[in-house]
């Protein structure tokens, strides 16, 4: 991976490496002043062995899930760009017709390709011009009655292939296309593989012009010019006659110098070359005095100022510098051949009201290119790190919760081992240590501690995510095979980030656990510092007063000195000073405004002002956050006023934060469409699920733990009653109940995982419904077949006729369509560039007889899709749009189109009724001018399960204006009589219409495939949220290994009464059982809250969605996180069953 | 031989520490008489709690016979010695071992829930106790929130939940002041002679021995004087 979260990743590696540094030195300097507080730190280590175990797995995990999160983006980074790779071969660009073969013809003349070449010959950065035929036909195996009917064929000048690298057989002999005779051919071993064809065989390749039989005379490796998939390999002389195309090829490979990757860093001034040498010089001429009027200067300048800045805008300004030149320069010629660019100046003349002028101009820009340029590896890499990029920040955005649990658990245990040491820290600070030196001390104990963590949690991690993509579909589902990979640089950076995670929550911890009050700690008696009221606020003041003076006094002291009340000479300043003086004033800063933070009135008004700023920018993020305070202050201040009512003090905490945690729940489980009639729109992206998720757990742990009394109230009614059990259940209640802080936050721990695990699986199980009703996606019909455009079928029923057994009596309907590659924009939308569509031209039959329902319908037009198709059919002006087409509710992770419409014609308080708008569309190259349709309706999200890219669907009358040449229907539908086996029957077509080349795919199975890709990817998630569940196990274990220390001689005692050491270790697994199943209730619990909720909103968008809780799920979740939390209590249980009494009762 | 509640001929106990072994117990023999109330004195370290544990059952002893109303403990396991003590024996300890997490009458309630009583007469009987004690009105607190002697005397009241044959006591009135000290033992005392209940006291305090019907005084390992 090259980045994550858009940063570089070397970047953030050296970034992290310094903060690192830093911190390493500070820690330094400190032990160097310290030593003694270093001794007293690291010296805790070793005493207890089990115990440091235990801490170091504790501390690891932020390492881990960070480096598992990387490792799983790495492997599917690298396994992208390998496929990519593999395909390609060492082709960096490709040379080809500007026009669609839709469109126009897509060949152009063999001597092109030889001007390209002596062009680049003293090119360095070129070292490889390969011209050759690029063509998708059948190819017949007969002796084996196999068929391939979509085998890529590649036919290549055999004296151009330097630079493309070796072709070699399976057994390693280098081949060339050079060696082939006439009608030779060379298979890749995919090809080999599928029609079970070796060296030897005679095949038959169907290309328009007929039936040719070929030879093969090797099977080669895939790779390089073999690529991957089906491929066969020929002559470029012998596909010039296979398919009638003499001098003449469709395609113009270059390899950039260097290997297959490193080739890459040259695409992008490969291609600017590229684009001006196949620039039209006439068409550039006419552009250059088009745009060269003052007026048009002015316009283009001004378009390129308003843009927002970047590489875009930069290109942009650059145009406008070449127009004030006499003549069209280079560079002029390389801008305007980017269509961004050449949209852009269109865009600005239609906005300064020339419409006609921007056609014009569109058109002669479309003519500017002769040929067109892909940089189609960069472009592949490109999406490869889109892609991983993608998925490395789901996997950390749902790790973000199991980063979080595993921060909890090292406050947990810095609070246990400050439990532990309570007495020696109470003696500690008695001998005259400050509370800021206990903090060291724990900090110096804390950092050996963090190093070795995240160096363990690095290499698990990694070792995790390699296990983790065993959970990745197959290649034939997701379009790539998946090889594992890690970067060092990952290893790095998971190793800095999960240091630093780790570091500073010890430091924080330290912070919060050194605060002691020394009588009651030496004397092992209940602190009573948590309950103190602060000093008046004039004595705070008045302490940060005098630390922000202190230099000043003592500078005073020096130029006057007086003796200190002893007699003696005042202190002198040492080294050192500054940096503590600073510490003392942040501290008495802090001190001043922490008491008005616990009154919550400061908290109230950020609250409302993050609420008030976040519906201004209609972000969902601010105006959660803003409330969720408000809220929170809103507790502290009922907290506050209670106890100036003289309420007690466990009682008033509890009315507050009672209040304050449902309040909290309540508000987020509010439906989205209320807080949308409060709040308007507001876009969020995955970062709410995570504000979700800890605000609600933390509102349900809060409403707990200040209720604890009422759960043994009533754990005492019911569950105290159970015979002999009792004392052992009123126990395994009553110690996790009143250890109120630990048992919330393993409570906490457990419920953050399992919620998370809960939205997994609930919202997986909604993709059920296409199941439920298969025709929403298919349409109703169970077989979807293509052609390619050369071989299309002129008469699909006549066809049929000739087919095997196939009778027209076996088909209800067949209806037809074609997809065309256009451009769209919606003229009333804010954004005015053109984006990237697929027309679905549909015939008759399907508007008549497609079952597809609609989310969104404009009601003058039909009420029913059965009414909308109808009016389709009356009116070819009309068209359906995808769902995939508007803008998403829910932010995608993985967008690699882009391709959003920003319709205001949507209302959500009628989801399901729209407004008619009109869309203009226009060919890609933008040669003609453009149409325009009305969208009255949007077919539902799972119409577009089985493909995503936008589509706008109308009758195949757009094809004409679209394109001057005729375009035939190339994909059929078809609706079999019942009884029929949809498998038999695409196999029959597949057969009978081989010589169309006609794929024929059964839609049930694409959309079992495409549910078992689905599923696949849940267990992938839930296995990653399986290392979080592992923390809140370890942090039951460190519990109930620390309450073995603690009760010690309470164990003795209940022994000595009369409890059976079975029940002592049945004591303990029950107390870790009802603080695990508390959790897991809480997150089952508020995690199907979310989930209807998410579920409620999405049913405005696919109609019959339902929220179904996956029990068969729930009940595996909750017995692996029961069952490993025994596990983990197990060893424990049994040291207290094990407890001698009589020595127990001796134990101090 | 029924008279003795007690019975233990010819016990030795030995710690073996790392450095050398400690002959704790040396060829103790003991007897108690039912309803009677024994002091175990003798300076720190003479083996009172160990002969206090190995009588009661919860230490294990190297040689010799103990029986308990005719019960040898050697014939019993581990888990037939914790239900025979939660049947007929009640423990009071110097440092009280009040479960903190429960309340005053859920700690009474401990040792009779054990025993198997329904847990609404177990309620009753343990509220009986708490009365029994003089701490009716605090029966509802958390040892934290009772003051020392009050913690002693639940621990007394859990020790008599049950109705147990014997009481062993371990330095009852060690973290006591002497007000506190009196009240506890009077109220043994008491106990002792309305329930006829055998108390077995391991105690430094005089003002506890004189209490006792009876001192035993040991030494290294030995019972030297066994009162009369």
């Amino acid at each position: 991976m090259q980045t994550l979260f858009g940063l570089p990743m070397g970047g953030l590696a050296v970034g992290l490496a310094a903060a690192l540094a830093l911190l390493a030195l500070g820690v330094l300097v400190l032990a160097w002043r310290h030593p003694i507080l270093v001794k007293i730190g690291v010296r805790n280590i070793p005493r207890r062995r089990t115990q440091s175990v235990l801490i170091v797995f504790g501390l690891m995990l932020s390492a881990t899930i960070i480096a598992a999160s990387l490792g799983v983006g790495d492997t599917v980074n690298y396994s992208i760009r390998r496929s990519g790779i593999e395909t390609l071969g060492h082709s960096d660009e490709w040379v080809r017709s500007r026009e669609s073969r839709l469109f126009a013809s897509d060949y152009f003349p063999v001597d092109r390709a030889r001007e390209i070449e002596s062009a680049l010959r003293d090119n360095p950065l070129v070292d490889g011009v390969l011209p050759q035929i690029r063509e998708v036909s059948p190819v017949i195996n007969p002796a084996a009655i196999r068929t391939i009917p979509r085998t890529a064929i590649a036919a290549i000048d055999p004296d151009r292939t330097a630079g493309f690298g070796n072709t070699r057989t399976s057994d390693g002999k280098a081949v060339s296309i050079s060696d082939l005779g006439r009608g030779e051919v060379l298979l890749n071993e995919d090809a080999q593989e599928e029609l079970d064809a070796g060296p030897g065989a005679r095949l038959i390749l169907v290309t328009p012009t007929g039936r040719h039989e070929i030879s093969v005379r090797a099977v080669v490796r895939n790779g390089n010019l073999a690529g991957s998939s089906p491929r066969v390999l020929m002559s470029l002389a012998d596909g010039q006659g296979m398919f009638a195309r003499t001098d003449q090829v469709n395609r113009i490979d270059i390899s950039n110098a260097g290997d297959a990757f490193a080739g890459n860093q040259h695409s992008e001034e490969v291609t600017s070359t590229l684009r001006l040498l196949l620039a039209d010089p006439v068409a550039a001429e006419r552009l250059h005095s088009v745009l060269g009027t003052p007026r048009n200067r002015a316009m283009v300048r001004a378009a390129a100022e308003s843009e927002p800045p970047g590489r875009l805008q930069s290109r942009f300004l650059r145009l406008a510098e070449t127009l004030e030149a006499p003549r069209p320069s280079d560079e002029f010629k390389s801008l305007l051949s980017d269509t961004e660019i050449a949209g852009l100046v269109g865009l600005a003349l239609e906005r300064d009201g020339r419409a006609a002028e921007a056609v014009e101009f569109s058109a002669l820009a479309a003519q500017l290119r002769l040929l067109s340029v892909d940089d189609i590896k960069s472009n592949a890499l490109q999406d490869a790190e889109r892609v991983s990029d993608g998925v490395t920040r789901l996997f950390l955005v749902f790790g973000s919760f199991s980063i979080i649990v595993g921060m909890l658990l090292i406050f947990l245990i810095f609070v246990l081992l400050a439990a532990a040491r309570r007495t020696e820290m109470g003696i500690t600070r008695a001998v005259g240590a400050r509370r800021r030196q206990l903090v060291q001390v724990f900090v110096f104990e804390g950092v050996v501690y963090a190093v070795g963590a995240a160096a363990l949690g690095t290499v698990i991690g990694l070792l995790a995510s390699q296990l983790l993509v065993s959970f990745i579909p197959q290649s034939d589902q997701i379009g790539f095979r998946v090889v594992r990979h890690f970067e060092p640089r990952s290893a790095a950076v998971a190793f800095c980030l999960g240091l630093v995670l780790t570091l500073a929550t010890v430091a924080v911890s330290a912070y919060r656990v050194s605060r002691v009050n020394v009588v009651s700690a030496i004397r092992g008696l209940e602190d009573e510092t948590s309950h103190a009221s602060a000093p008046a606020f004039g004595g705070r003041f008045s302490r940060l007063v005098a630390a922000a003076g202190e230099p000043a006094v003592r500078i005073f002291r020096r130029s006057a000195p007086r003796p200190t009340p002893s007699g003696g000479e005042p202190t002198p300043v040492r080294k050192g000073r500054p940096l503590r003086w600073a510490g003392t004033v942040v501290s008495a800063f802090w001190g001043v405004i922490y008491p008005f933070f616990r009154q919550g009135w400061p908290l109230i008004i950020l609250g409302a002002y993050m609420t008030v700023q976040g519906t201004a920018s209609a972000q969902a993020f601010g105006v959660r956050a803003g409330v969720s305070l408000t809220i929170i202050g809103a507790g502290l201040t009922l907290r506050w006023v209670l106890e100036r009512l003289n309420v007690g003090y466990p009682k008033r905490g509890r009315i507050a934060f009672t209040a304050a945690g449902l309040l909290l729940i309540l508000f987020w489980s509010m439906p989205f469409q209320w807080l949308f009639e409060i709040f308007g729109e507001l876009e969020g992206g995955t970062e709410m699920f995570v504000l979700a998720g800890v605000t609600m757990v933390s509102a349900a742990v809060w409403v707990v733990m200040y209720n604890t009394s009422l759960f043994v109230w009533a754990a005492n009614r019911t569950l105290g009653r159970i015979g002999r059990m009792t004392p052992v259940l009123r126990t395994a209640i009553a110690y996790p109940m009143a250890a109120r802080f630990r048992t919330g936050l393993t409570l906490a721990m457990f419920a953050l995982i399992i919620f998370t695990l809960m939205v997994i699986a609930i919202l997986t199980n909604t993709s059920q419904i296409a199941f439920e009703r298969p025709h929403r996606v298919t349409g109703g019909y169970e077989i979807t077949a293509s052609v390619p455009v050369d071989l299309a079928v002129p008469d699909i029923n006549a066809a049929l006729s000739g087919v095997p057994g196939v009778s027209g009596d076996d088909f209800l309907a067949i209806a037809g369509s074609t997809y065309i590659p256009a451009r769209a924009r919606e003229p009333a939308a804010k954004v005015q560039l053109w984006q990237p569509i697929s027309v679905r031209a549909v015939d008759e039959v399907f508007l008549e007889t497609n079952r597809l329902e609609l989310a969104h319908y404009d009601p003058s037009y039909g009420r029913t899709p059965r009414e909308i198709w109808d009016a389709l059919r009356s009116d070819p002006d009309l068209a359906v749009l995808s769902s995939s087409a508007l803008p998403a509710r829910f932010e995608q992770q993985i967008e690699i189109h882009g391709t959003r419409y920003q319709s205001s014609q949507l209302l959500r308080e009628a989801p399901e009724v729209m407004s008619a708008f009109v869309v203009e569309l226009r060919d890609p190259a933008g040669a003609r001018p453009p149409m325009t349709r009305t969208v009255i309706a949007v077919t539902d999200q799972l119409a577009d399960l089985l493909g995503d890219f936008p589509t706008l669907t109308t009758g195949t009358e757009i094809l004409g204006p679209l394109s001057a040449k005729p375009i035939p229907i190339t994909n059929y539908h078809f609706r079999l009589r019942q009884g029929l086996n949809p498998v038999d029957v695409a196999d029959r077509l597949e057969t009978g219409l081989v010589e169309h080349g006609i794929e024929a795919n059964v839609n049930e199975r694409e959309l079992r495939e495409l549910l078992s890709v689905n599923n696949s990817l849940n267990q992938l998630f839930q296995s990653f949220m399986g290392l979080g569940l592992v923390v809140g196990v370890a942090a039951l274990g460190v519990l109930s290994f620390r309450a073995v220390v603690e009760r010690r001689q309470a164990i003795g005692m209940m022994k000595a009464i009369g409890f059976k050491p079975g029940m002592i270790a049945l004591g303990f697994l029950m107390e870790s059982s009802v603080v695990s199943l508390l959790g897991i209730l809480l997150g089952i619990g508020l995690g199907s809250l979310i989930s209807w909720n998410i579920v409620n909103e999405l049913k405005n968008q696919i109609e019959g969605l339902r929220f179904t809780v996956p029990w068969g799920n729930v009940a595996a979740i909750v017995s692996i996180a029961w069952g490993f939390s025994i596990i983990a209590t197990l060893w424990p249980a049994w040291q207290a069953s094990r407890i001698y009494a009589a020595e127990a009762l001796r134990y101090e | 031989m029924d008279e003795f509640i007690i019975h233990a001929r010819g016990v030795n106990k030995v710690y073996r520490s790392a450095s050398a072994p400690v002959h704790a117990l040396k060829d103790v023999g003991f007897d108690v008489k039912r309803g009677e109330m024994v002091a175990v004195m003798g300076p720190s370290g003479c083996g009172k709690t160990t002969l206090l544990n190995c009588l009661s059952g919860l230490d294990s002893v190297d040689s010799g016979e103990i029986t308990i109303a005719g019960q040898s403990l050697a014939a019993l396991s581990d888990d037939e010695l914790s239900e025979y003590r939660a049947r007929h024996m009640g423990f009071v300890f110097q440092t009280f071992n009040l479960l903190p997490v429960l309340s005053a009458v859920e700690n009474v309630e401990l040792p009779l829930l054990l025993a198997g009583v329904n847990p609404g007469r177990a309620r009753r009987i343990s509220r009986d106790r708490v009365a029994t004690v003089g701490l009716a009105d605090r029966e509802n607190h958390l040892p934290g929130e009772l003051s020392v002697g009050q913690r002693q005397r639940v621990a007394i009241a859990r020790a008599l939940a049950n109705d147990p044959a014997i009481v062993w006591a371990d330095e009852p009135t060690g973290n006591l002041d002497s007000e506190n000290e009196r009240d506890v033992m009077d109220l043994m005392c008491e106990l002792n002679k309305q329930k006829r209940q055998t108390f077995v006291i391991v105690t430094h305090s005089d003002s506890v021995g004189v209490r006792a019907h009876r001192i035993v005084r040991m030494r290294d390992g030995v019972i030297e004087d066994h009162g009369s």
